[in-house]
């Protein structure tokens, strides 16, 4: 059974059709790929599935359950965890506190009250699951700094690890590879691997960067101007002809 | 190049406060004097010089050496509003100037030991600092926030000063200028100067910010009211909602225009008084006003002509009345010796410390704190040698509003009028300033006139009619 | 209808002096990003140089032309220039919260450098402005104009023109809104944007010289307070024009200007509309316009798209202490304060306890600024109405119910929390300097609406305070309550210490880093700001309680003396510029605030000049303090933890490296630090 389905999105945008009748489905533990173009609507319907923007038809399910009006920071309680295409950090704040604030998101306990009662302190337990999480992400020796002074690539192997945080049941990637050199992206694919491998996460990436879903996920979708114009097993679709044409032409 | 020159009087005193407002309104109100039954009288007049005047007992008080007595001036000297409260410490130091040039009290010189500039929103530490600090037997007062009336009172320091803030009202070591105000009582001064104008439509105008000021409107429209029949006058235009700092009062006078307004009164500051005037320039409307505040001689000079014809209501005997009483012949003498500006601060200073220099002398030389209260406490007619309408401590601690037995017998005012630029006493009857009403009867009558400078409470004073 | 007809051409006049000082604004904001709150500071300087040359009666006596020419065409551009070079080229990309600490810090400072400089008596008279015979009246049948009028009207409406044409027509205009833009990709562009930066200051000083000089005759006297209330009023036509159109900040003004004519002139004097619509109608309409209007909150997302070239905000001075120096930097600060506490308790006169008990008190206040600006990161200026809700509710409880002092304090600051609550909650979608414009229209409304009415501010009479008991313990006598007050202050200190360190905390940590993050892991920000709020509230309104405890009578001119809107400006600025990250700051702040202008410019500066000078110096300017924590807060970009706060961490750092010196015997390189091979763009700071 699907995890995530997203049935007819469709948005408009002062009469441009960004998105038309767009579905997907995701299924459990599964790695799925969307490509497309610059500008075929891949951050639209992202937008979309998160709760960034509201579709004008069209609905997501979440686990069986109706994601339309859910607020954004419901959705991460719900189980979805997502990084960001320009890398969206809390700025000041070391890779450790940010898997100890993720941890405590995901627990979802906590509150003023319990801070005023001096019980609001990392515990032991959000402390061992971020050194965990550290270790897993190779981010050990970088545990404690600050990550503005970080690398683009850590960058986004400290957001991967916060969202991994929160437990999510299904991980949204944007562009995760952008800004990234090869060699980073490589540390990138083989850390998703792993991360899906192991927790059984499923992983919905986007991606303009068709080596990488190429060498990651098993179906793929392709979006062009706003249309979905294949889907599939990975290979079959990037043996599709008119996705040759539409997309990879020059490419593959 | 700056310094005592700045001093220089330009423009009356100005009780505002900063962004949020107090507003008094003094002469406005049914603030006054009183007289009643049996008390002892006072003293004689100023420069002491009476044989146990010179008794120098030696004494163990705060502020009290063998041969000098401390006292400390705190007063809002720089303050973003633009007032000028130096002054006040100078009439202090010229009366004070005065008394030591005649041999002092009991062997004693009076000196002003720190002269403390509360900058508006620090009277509160700067009167602890005083009390703990200054080694001085009394504090005189003049704050545009006196926050720091409680400390006075619980020390029971003996408090003089300008009586512009409702923290005077209560604590009986309090001296003031004047006798407890009463913010929003009714008199008859206000209908009677309108009668007499013969001025019939009338327009109130006060801040909504302050509620003092708003207590002031609704007691000069309640007045009104009061006397409607006898006066013939009736409140046409009444706004008491404009806002602090206003520059622009246009619609106010427009409706007062179209009420045909022909006497209007505020309970606001000079600087308002000021725009509404110019406003009822601009749109020509001739308006008799009536000025609660404003009395200094350059601020009536600079703007000679939007003030041309106003009333305004010193808070003593007016400088420009003739004949003057003696005792304002020595504050100009002693004012100028001093190197200060004859103002109406000054005067205030002056008053002050003339009412303390007359506890001193009741207390008799084996003074200190408590009896310096005490015989001041016994007083029933201080006049400040004739400056002021009577006060009697007996009762005039308590606020008016609350207890009417507080009232003064008297309620009186004293006028000048503006013209051409300078302003001249008005409405005196036979030397006589002073133009009073019986403060404890609503009836309506006719005012007497009082000079107080031979005012005692037996009733030896000079009545008028 | 004639009426209204007479009350739209009434308003004109006082609509073009609102529109001037809107205008200057959108100037401001326009040409250089900046929401110049200093506006009224900078008219302020020139109308006090004016007032200098020309007006002083024992000045210099200059005639009209050459003193404003010194005064507007020199000295307004040249300030300009020199706050461009000083200040603002290097808070080009900073965040607008930052920018708006740094005009805050101007608006206390500037002043009192020009007071000074100029050594401005405390009472500046004129009525002379820069119009010849300014009060001469031109007649138009039933209406009627000053030349002081009319030069404002053709200023204004010529300036509107001018302004409109050269941003739409010349190059310069379209590179000086490029560069708030983004001065990077102007300087791509070949445009040097510092150049561009410094003409824009210039020009908009040069405007708010021209506003000094034009409107000081509509004050008796001048004073920086006075500009500073004129800039609030005008502020809702600037925000109105989206802080971005001339022409409507012109109509604004004109707007707000025939609207409150209309309300004097309509309805009766007992309604609503008159008693507290009227007179809080700037605000009324300021937080209308933000909270409605979309294209503001739109406006707060755009940052620069290459602000991620400049290098990032330096980090805090890293924690690379030792924990033997941590530790003794912990016992040195229990000892000096414990040494201060048994000093107060035994030796110190009642002045003296008095003033540190106040201290103590503006230190639980200054928390409230801890949680609001430093974990949350944004600038409330309302913290003064907070604890006046605090104080006023506790004197009115006892003075009414005689309610227990310190239940009724309780209450007060749960109302206070109530108040910050429902407050923040239209202003949640503002960010940065919208809600600290928000909150400035909520302190103006309270001040100049409910302070007056009895059932707040108790009228005209005072209210009876006592110090409270509990059980065995009678906090009437002064030194117990300072005991009373360093308890609440430990209180809490360590409560929000708790909360720094909890969740709240770190929620308000990462979402000050990046809200959208912040939301994707399930955090809600709503729920957390509107929390922030309300616990800071709450805590001004425990500190306001005892305020009114300490006083022992409360009223208005308590409210005054220490609530009042300004302040709200310049707690900020000191909290800020001493830090306002930690509870230490909030402390050290509450004793600088009090203590700084007695202790140090009173009695240890003079007297340490008295070493040395041959002339006896008895006390030093207090507007001193104002001065140096007004400078101290325009570092904020710089150093957000605060200057002093970054200072101190340097100076230990120093001692750090000192006893690793010592320790090692060897000169050591400084710690590594990880050369960023790209960047992050790390975002504004919201």
């Amino acid at each position: 059974m699907s995890l995530l389905v997203a049935e007819g999105v469709t948005k408009k945008f002062a009469g441009i059709t960004a998105l038309d009748s767009v579905s997907l489905d995701v299924g459990e533990h599964e790695l799925v790929g969307l490509i497309g173009p610059n500008g075929a609507g891949k951050t639209t319907f992202f937008n979309c599935l998160l709760g960034l923007l509201r579709p004008d038809a069209g609905t997501v399910t979440f686990a069986g359950s109706d994601l339309t009006r859910v607020p954004v920071h419901r959705r991460a309680r719900l189980g979805i965890g997502r990084t960001f295409q320009r890398i969206e950090l809390f700025v000041g704040m070391t890779p450790r506190e940010h898997f100890v604030v993720a941890a405590r998101a995901r627990a979802g306990r906590g509150g003023l009250v319990a801070d005023l009662l001096g019980r609001g302190r990392v515990t032991r337990e959000e402390h061992d699951r971020a050194q965990e999480m550290l270790e897993l992400l190779g981010l050990g020796p970088v545990a404690d700094k600050k990550v503005e002074g970080l690398s683009l690539g850590i960058g986004r192997l400290v957001e991967v690890g916060r969202a991994l945080m929160t437990e999510p049941r299904l991980l949204l990637l944007d562009e995760p590879s952008s800004g990234l050199d090869r060699a980073e992206t490589a540390v990138l694919a083989e850390t998703l691997r792993s991360v899906q491998r192991e927790r059984g996460t499923a992983i919905l990436l986007v991606e303009h960067d068709v080596d990488l879903v190429r060498s990651l996920v098993g179906r793929v979708f392709v979006l062009d101007f706003g249309v979905l114009i294949a889907s599939g097993r990975t290979e079959d679709v990037f043996a599709d002809a008119a996705v040759r044409r539409a997309y990879l032409g020059d490419l593959v | 190049m700056r310094g005592a020159a700045r001093n220089r009087a330009r423009r009356g005193v100005r009780l505002i406060a900063a962004g949020a407002v107090l507003t008094l309104v003094l002469g406005a109100c049914g603030n006054s004097g009183d007289d009643d039954t049996d008390a002892a009288p006072s003293e004689g007049t100023t420069g002491g010089g009476g044989g146990d005047l010179d008794e120098n007992v030696p004494i163990d008080e705060v502020g009290v050496t063998d041969s000098e007595i401390r006292v400390t001036v705190v007063a809002s000297v720089t303050n973003p509003l633009g007032g000028r409260y130096k002054e006040f410490a100078d009439g202090v130091q010229a009366y004070f100037d005065m008394v030591n040039a005649d041999g002092g009290i009991y062997g004693r010189e009076l000196t002003i030991a720190k002269v403390r500039d509360d900058q508006l929103a620090n009277n509160q530490a700067e009167i602890q600092a005083a009390i703990a600090e200054d080694d001085a037997f009394a504090v005189f007062v003049a704050a545009l926030l006196f926050t720091g009336a409680n400390d006075l009172a619980t020390e029971r320091v003996p408090t003089f000063g300008w009586n512009i803030n409702p923290e005077w009202i209560g604590p009986d070591n309090f001296f003031p200028n004047s006798g407890a105000l009463c913010f929003g009582c009714p008199g008859k001064i206000l209908p009677w100067l309108a009668k007499e104008l013969g001025k019939t439509k009338i327009g109130i105008v006060g801040y909504g910010t302050s509620a003092q000021s708003k207590l002031c409107a609704e007691g000069n429209r309640e007045s009104f009211e009061l006397y409607a029949d006898e006066t013939g006058a009736e409140v046409v235009f009444y706004d008491d909602t404009v806002s602090f700092g206003v520059t622009d009062l246009s619609a106010q006078v427009a409706q007062m225009k179209e009420a045909g307004v022909d006497f209007v009164t505020t309970c606001m500051d000079q600087n308002a008084v000021l725009t509404l005037a110019e406003e009822m320039d601009k749109q020509g409307i001739d308006v008799v006003q009536h000025m609660p505040q404003g009395y200094d001689a350059s601020y009536v000079s600079e703007n000679a002509e939007v003030l041309e014809g106003n009333y305004i209501v010193p808070q003593f005997t007016a400088f420009e009345h003739e004949p003057q009483p003696e005792t304002m012949q020595q504050f100009l003498e002693w004012i100028d010796k001093t190197g200060a500006e004859p103002v109406e601060l000054a005067m205030q200073g002056w008053i002050a410390a003339r009412q303390f220099h007359e506890g001193l002398k009741l207390a008799g030389p084996e003074f200190d704190r408590e009896k310096v209260i005490a015989a001041l406490n016994g007083v029933t007619d201080f006049t400040a040698d004739g400056m002021i309408v009577p006060i009697d401590w007996t009762r005039q601690h308590e606020d008016p509003a609350e207890n009417p037995d507080a009232r003064g017998a008297l309620s009186c005012a004293n006028f000048v009028q503006v013209s051409g630029g300078e302003m001249v006493s008005v409405f005196a009857e036979d030397g006589k300033p002073w133009v009073c009403f019986d403060a404890r009867s609503e009836e309506w009558e006719e005012p007497t006139f009082y000079s107080f400078v031979d005012y005692s409470a037996d009733g030896g004073s000079g009545e008028g009619e | 209808m004639e009426e209204l007809v007479s009350a739209v051409i009434r308003g004109f006049p006082q609509g073009c002096v609102y529109a001037l000082v809107a205008v200057g604004f959108v100037l401001t904001y326009k040409t250089s990003g900046v929401f110049n709150l200093a506006f009224g500071a900078q008219a302020f300087v020139s109308a006090a140089l004016y007032w200098r040359l020309h007006t002083d009666p024992e000045g210099w006596q200059w005639p009209i032309v050459p003193a404003a020419f010194v005064s507007v065409v020199i000295a307004a551009p040249l300030l300009g220039f020199v706050l461009d070079r000083a200040l603002y080229r290097h808070l080009r990309t900073a965040s607008p919260v930052a920018k708006l600490v740094t005009s805050l810090g101007l608006l206390v400072a500037l002043p009192e450098i020009a007071k000074i400089v100029l050594d401005m008596p405390p009472q500046a008279y004129g009525t002379e402005g820069i119009v010849p015979d300014g009060r001469v009246v031109y007649r138009f049948g039933d209406y009627a104009l000053n030349r002081d009028d009319i030069v404002t009207i053709v200023v204004v409406i010529l300036a509107v023109a001018v302004l409109s044409a050269l941003f739409r027509f010349t190059a310069l205009g379209l590179r000086m809104r490029a560069v708030v833009e983004s001065p990077r990709m102007t300087e791509l562009a070949g445009v040097n944007a510092d150049r561009v930066g410094s003409i824009s200051w210039m020009l908009s000083s040069f405007f708010a010289g021209v506003a000094g000089v034009l409107l000081a005759p509509l004050f008796p006297y001048l004073g920086a307070d006075q500009y500073f209330q004129l800039v609030v009023t005008a502020v809702a036509a600037a925000v109105l024009a989206g802080l971005s159109s001339l022409p409507v900040a012109l109509v604004g003004g004109l707007a707000l200007s025939v609207v409150s004519q209309v309300m004097v002139t309509y309805p009766p004097q007992d309604s609503f509309v008159r008693q507290v619509l009227g007179p809080a109608l700037p605000f009324v309409v300021l937080f209308g316009v933000l909270v409605f209007m979309p294209s503001l909150q739109r406006r707060r997302e755009a940052t620069d798209p290459l602000a991620g070239v400049d290098p990032p905000p330096p980090a805090l001075a890293a924690d690379e202490r030792s924990r033997a120096l941590t530790i003794g930097t912990y016992v040195f600060g229990a000892v000096v304060g414990l040494g201060f506490f048994w000093w107060v308790l035994t030796v110190a006169n009642s002045y003296w306890l008095a003033r540190f008990t106040e201290a103590v008190i503006y230190a639980v206040i200054f928390c409230s600024i801890t949680v609001i600006t430093g974990m949350t990161g944004q600038v409330s200026l309302c913290q003064p109405a907070f604890a006046a809700i605090g104080a006023f509710t506790t004197a009115q409880l006892v003075t009414r119910y005689d309610m227990s002092v310190l239940a009724a304090m309780v209450i007060g600051a749960l109302l206070a929390a109530l108040t910050g609550g429902l407050l923040s909650i239209p202003a949640l979608r503002l960010g940065g300097i919208f809600l600290a414009l928000a909150t400035l229209a909520f302190a103006l409304f309270f001040e100049r609406v409910l302070v007056k009415e009895e059932w707040v501010g108790g009228g005209a009479s005072l209210m009876d305070v006592p110090r409270p008991t509990i059980g065995p313990w009678d906090f009437g006598d002064d030194r117990a309550f300072f005991v009373l007050c360093t308890v609440v202050l430990v209180v809490v200190g360590t409560l929000v210490i708790f909360v720094r360190g909890g969740t709240t905390g770190r929620y308000l940590d990462a979402l000050r880093g990046s809200e959208v993050a912040a939301a994707a892991i399930g955090i809600n920000p709503a729920r957390l700001r509107i929390t922030a709020f309300a616990l800071s509230a709450a805590i001004a309104g425990v500190g306001g309680g005892l305020i009114a405890m300490f006083s022992e009578r409360f009223g208005q001119a308590n409210y005054d003396a220490r609530f009042s809107v300004f302040f709200g400006l310049v707690w900020t600025v000191i909290v800020v510029s001493i830090g306002s990250r930690t509870v230490e700051g909030a402390i050290q702040a509450g004793a600088a605030f009090i203590l700084f202008p007695l202790v140090i410019l009173q009695r240890f500066l003079p007297w340490l000049l008295n070493l040395v000078l041959p002339w006896h110096v008895e006390s030093l300017p207090t507007g001193l303090t104002f001065i140096l924590f007004g400078l101290g807060a325009i570092t904020y970009a710089k150093h957000p933890e605060g200057s002093v706060e970054f200072g101190k961490r340097r100076s230990l750092n120093a001692v750090q490296r000192w006893i690793d010196r010592l320790g090692r015997g060897s000169v050591d390189t400084p710690p590594d630090t990880v050369e960023p091979a790209v960047s992050l763009p790390t975002g504004s700071e919201r």
